[in-house]
């Protein structure tokens, strides 16, 4: 649905279920819903064997670990914005280091400034929209009746 | 085993189910990577994008042309080993061309050989596949609505689509989908394929190649 700007380039769409969850399931079960993502866009986009899926593993995996701490540690004193802008933030430099160790060498660090700002922006515009979709919205209030 | 399925589609989609061709991914995984002759490596690719035509995903060699070009240059930045040519007064070093060389075809041949070989159909055995099963169901069906996603007003229609797609129950078991099983002529092709890499790596382990100079 949403063009990539640069080839396997991802806005990280898929994180606005992570980020959603984090009020509504307990830290195993968010884990476990990282992990049936990360599967199921190696299936669906067929990246299972590659480098590509190494790299949403290792990218998922930070930014879960560190969007559930940080929304732990400080609860509602930080913004879904806060919260998914850190989980970015942990997510691209692991990926910036996959990169140095299996890609491009050294000449990783000249992709990791431009990386950076663009992972920071658009993990503030996905976090600013699941701040408001979580105000309004009636499946989540069922989804915590259900949990 | 099935006969042959004569009927219209992608050949290697219609003659293999996604668990023959995971096995078969699988085991031309180890073959592509210890490859070290990028000649070999180069065919290999060809031969990964082919099959991809072959199972009818979408073949894009220039976004495979883009990221080697950026991966070969990235690897160019640092010089290591000795300078080929200077161009614009910056050296081309071999030992950074190799290095780069051999990323870019390690990304490039590893997602070619996963996209023919990773199918979205693939289930996985146990709890866990279960669970991928059911998020795929939802996620089918959500997919399949998505143009009632109004822009106008995204998060209520969002909210609508979420709560009635909840409703339904994601089907323990599903219909057999299309190739799910397969037939000798397709396995046989496979059984090819896996047998050609192997063989190439071994001859090129055991008659190693330079590749210049």
């Amino acid at each position: 649905m949403i063009p990539k700007p640069i080839p396997f380039l991802r806005v990280g769409i898929a994180n606005l279920p992570i980020l959603l969850s984090l009020d509504l399931l307990p830290a195993p079960l968010l884990l476990l819903v990282v992990l049936l993502k990360v599967l199921g866009q190696g299936l669906i986009g067929g990246t299972l064997f590659s480098y590509v899926f190494l790299f949403s593993a290792v990218g998922s995996f930070a930014s879960g670990l560190s969007m559930l701490l940080f929304r732990r540690l400080f609860g509602s004193r930080i913004s879904l914005v806060g919260v998914g802008v850190l989980g970015a933030l942990f997510s691209n430099t692991a990926q910036i280091v996959l990169a140095r160790l299996l890609i491009f060498g050294e000449g990783a660090w000249l992709i990791a400034p431009p990386f950076l700002a663009l992972g920071t922006v658009t993990a503030a515009l996905l976090g600013a929209f699941a701040d408001r979709f979580a105000a309004r919205s009636q499946w989540l209030v069922s989804a915590r009746e259900i949990g | 085993m099935m006969k042959p399925d004569t009927s219209g589609g992608p050949w290697l989609r219609i003659n293999t189910s996604p668990g023959v061709l995971f096995a078969a991914g699988a085991l031309l995984f180890p073959a592509f990577l210890m490859q070290q002759d990028l000649v070999v490596r180069a065919l290999q690719i060809v031969l990964f994008i082919t099959f991809n035509a072959f199972s009818g995903r979408r073949v894009r060699p220039v976004q495979f042309l883009i990221v080697s070009t950026g991966i070969v240059l990235f690897n160019l930045v640092i010089p290591t080993g000795r300078v080929l040519v200077s161009v614009l007064g910056l050296p081309l070093t071999e030992g950074a061309l190799k290095s780069g060389l051999f990323k870019a075809t390690a990304m490039t041949g590893l997602i070619a050989l996963s996209q023919f070989s990773i199918r979205s159909d693939l289930r996985l055995p146990g709890r866990l596949g279960g669970l991928i099963g059911r998020s795929l169901f939802y996620f089918e069906k959500i997919m399949g609505e998505r143009r009632r996603i109004d822009r106008r007003d995204i998060i209520g229609s969002i909210d609508r689509l979420l709560l009635e797609v909840q409703g339904p129950a994601a089907p323990g078991t599903q219909a057999k989908a299309e190739g799910s099983t397969s037939t000798w002529s397709g396995v046989l092709a496979l059984a090819v394929i896996v047998c050609v890499n192997w063989g190439a790596l071994v001859v090129t382990l055991v008659h190693p190649r330079p590749f210049w100079g």
